[in-house]
């Protein structure tokens, strides 16, 4: 195995890793989520009025959705069209470059523009729990700059597999 | 034209190319939005709140819930003792196991509510089945994606959740709205099957039936068939609302998985949970990064502009060409996202045309599922064609007949407003 195999291979590695642990998180918001739902209906039928869970399971639907956008980009498993094929991830072409640099920069702009909002949300306050939106903001803004991290280990792959290969042509 | 409507064209044509190119459908939809504020001049610092938003819902919150819902209801083996069930209910009828998908499909539908999910459960029990007794698995694939169709449409159904949070229409309405036409779908498939088998060399057996038979399916599939009935009784006597109904399905699916078939472990539930999270995220991204777009609609004045561009033409005409809009859009878009860019701009315009919303919001639901089985981008094909193992032209070929049935339901959606507004109509009014 050539070097470049062997980094490439560790950084897919590291993405498999990290999208586990995000995974596992969005799915502890799920299982988080049905629970404090079922023990509002239950604690409506005994009677009693748990206002702090409406509030507390939307905070963990965005907390999940951000963390479970993180692990599916980590496994690139956000909906594209795939009737023209769906590309050898091992022989990369300009057309793949362009894309995940084009991801990139939308969820670097996204990001670097969203950080001065997470401050300006904690103005607004939530009714039931001691929290402010800003909560929610920094979900969605670390998230999608988590997504471009992401991006960006994806784009050194295929920058190393595309240089590798246009260099063995060459040597060839 | 005016300019906002000038821009929503350019902002389509590029959309559809970047789809095209390959892009995901995130980027894609988030490049456009991103590219308006730019040029338009507004601060990067609008998309953050704007996704916020978007997701911050407690409408929204029902999509993990029966998504994990039908993820448990699969994993605990549930869906093969409901298509057990529908196998002995019609084991009289020549095409049993084509009749027994569809019937599958219309009970899972009263559970899951996203046509994803019943296509992978309905179709990984069923296609290989069918392949067994004859069937090509072309048209085993077709059958399994046309009939997941009625997922969305008959209720709990996502994309009418999703239609409710940005419309603001009622969703147990728009659920009601949605029984009689997932109805029709399932009826219209099972015609259309049953002309299309008799040309089949099946292998399958018709049996006699047997009541005794039938008791015993029946007791081993009650629990699970009592999960519909569950959820919507629980909607519409006001015991919960549509949200909490999800998160019950997904407890009492969780209960008897774990605790009456045994079939459910805790490594199971944490994998349901993380796919149905995963599977939300995927879509609520795309939502929020959609909510720019809609955004750009409103903040440009393009509804008003469509609704006065559009003023003394004749309303059959402005409907039929709603109706194609939609099902052009859903050839090519995801229905989540087809809703968040343009219900913003048609929702007005139905309402101008004096379409009702539960209806004109169903209408918008049948349109876009159709788009799951249409090429390019058809979802459920994917799905189906992934589990069958055969090329996807094939099962695109064999999907061409059961567009009709599809669009004759469409049309009585279209033409005849008391199949979507007779049940909300008797129930709600009480």
């Amino acid at each position: 195995m050539s070097g470049a195999d062997s980094f490439v291979n560790r950084l897919r590695a590291l993405r498999a890793a990290v999208g586990r642990v995000f995974g596992w998180a969005a799915g502890l918001a799920a299982f988080l989520i049905t629970t404090l739902l079922l023990g509002l209906v239950l604690g409506r039928a005994l009677g009693l009025n748990i206002v702090w869970i409406p509030e507390t399971t939307r905070i963990m639907l965005v907390w999940g959705v951000a963390l479970g956008a993180v692990s599916a980009s980590c496994s690139r498993e956000h909906f594209r069209l795939e009737l023209l094929g769906s590309g050898d991830p091992d022989r990369p072409t300009v057309f793949d470059l362009v894309r995940t640099s084009l991801a990139l920069a939308l969820f670097a702009y996204v990001t670097v523009g969203g950080i001065p909002t997470i401050a300006s949300a904690a103005m607004q306050a939530f009714a039931s729990v001691p929290l402010s939106y800003s909560v929610m903001r920094a979900a969605i803004v670390w998230g999608i700059g988590l997504m471009a991290a992401v991006e960006c280990l994806i784009l050194i792959e295929q920058l190393v597999l595309y240089v590798r290969r246009r260099f063995a042509g060459v040597a060839s | 034209m005016t300019a906002g409507l000038t821009l929503v064209a350019w902002s389509s044509v590029l959309l559809i190319l970047l789809v095209l190119l390959r892009f995901p459908l995130v980027v894609a939809i988030g490049a456009v939005g991103a590219l308006y504020l730019v040029t338009a001049d507004l601060p990067a610092g609008t998309v953050a709140p704007l996704i916020t938003n978007a997701i911050d819902s407690s409408i929204l919150l029902a999509i993990p819930l029966y998504l994990l819902a039908g993820d448990l209801m699969n994993a605990s083996g549930a869906t093969q003792k409901i298509v057990d069930f529908a196998s002995v209910l019609l084991s009289r009828v020549r095409g049993r196991l084509a009749h027994t998908n569809v019937a599958t499909s219309l009970i899972f539908a009263g559970m899951s509510g996203s046509a994803l999910a019943d296509a992978a459960a309905v179709g990984k029990v069923m296609i290989p089945a069918m392949e067994k007794q004859g069937y090509k698995a072309s048209f085993a694939a077709a059958l399994t994606a046309s009939a997941s169709t009625i997922g969305p449409i008959f209720p709990p159904s996502i994309p009418m959740i999703v239609y409710g949070a940005i419309t603001g229409v009622s969703v147990g309405a728009l659920f009601l709205g949605g029984v009689i036409p997932g109805v029709l779908v399932a009826l219209a498939l099972m015609g259309y099957s049953a002309f299309a088998v008799r040309r089949m060399k099946l292998t399958e057996t018709r049996e006699p039936f047997s009541a005794s038979a039938l008791f015993r399916a029946t007791r081993t599939a009650i629990l699970p068939l009592l999960t519909p009935v569950i959820i919507l009784s629980g909607i519409f006597t006001g015991i919960m609302t549509p949200t909490e109904a999800g998160a019950v399905a997904a407890g009492y699916a969780a209960l008897i998985g774990a605790a009456v078939y045994r079939t459910l472990d805790f490594g199971k539930i944490v994998d349901c949970c993380v796919a149905s999270m995963k599977g939300t995220a995927t879509v609520m991204v795309l939502l929020g990064f959609a909510a720019v777009l809609g955004w750009m609609i409103t903040f440009e004045g393009v509804a008003r502009d469509f609704v006065q561009s559009t003023a003394g033409m004749d309303r059959v005409v402005l409907i039929l060409t709603i109706n194609l809009v939609l099902l052009i859009i859903g050839m090519f878009m995801d229905s989540t996202a087809a809703m968040l860019v343009f219900v913003p701009l048609l929702a007005p315009l139905a309402n101008s045309l004096g379409i009702p919303p539960v209806q004109f919001g169903v209408m918008v639901v049948v349109n876009l599922m159709i788009g799951l089985v249409t090429p390019p981008v058809g979802f459920s094909l994917y799905v189906t064609a992934r589990i069958a193992g055969v090329p996807l032209h094939e099962v695109i070929r064999a999907a061409v007949p059961f567009y009709l049935p599809l669009i004759l339901v469409l049309i009585a959606v279209v033409v005849v407003p008391a199949a979507t507004l007779w049940l909300p109509s008797i129930m709600l009014a009480r």
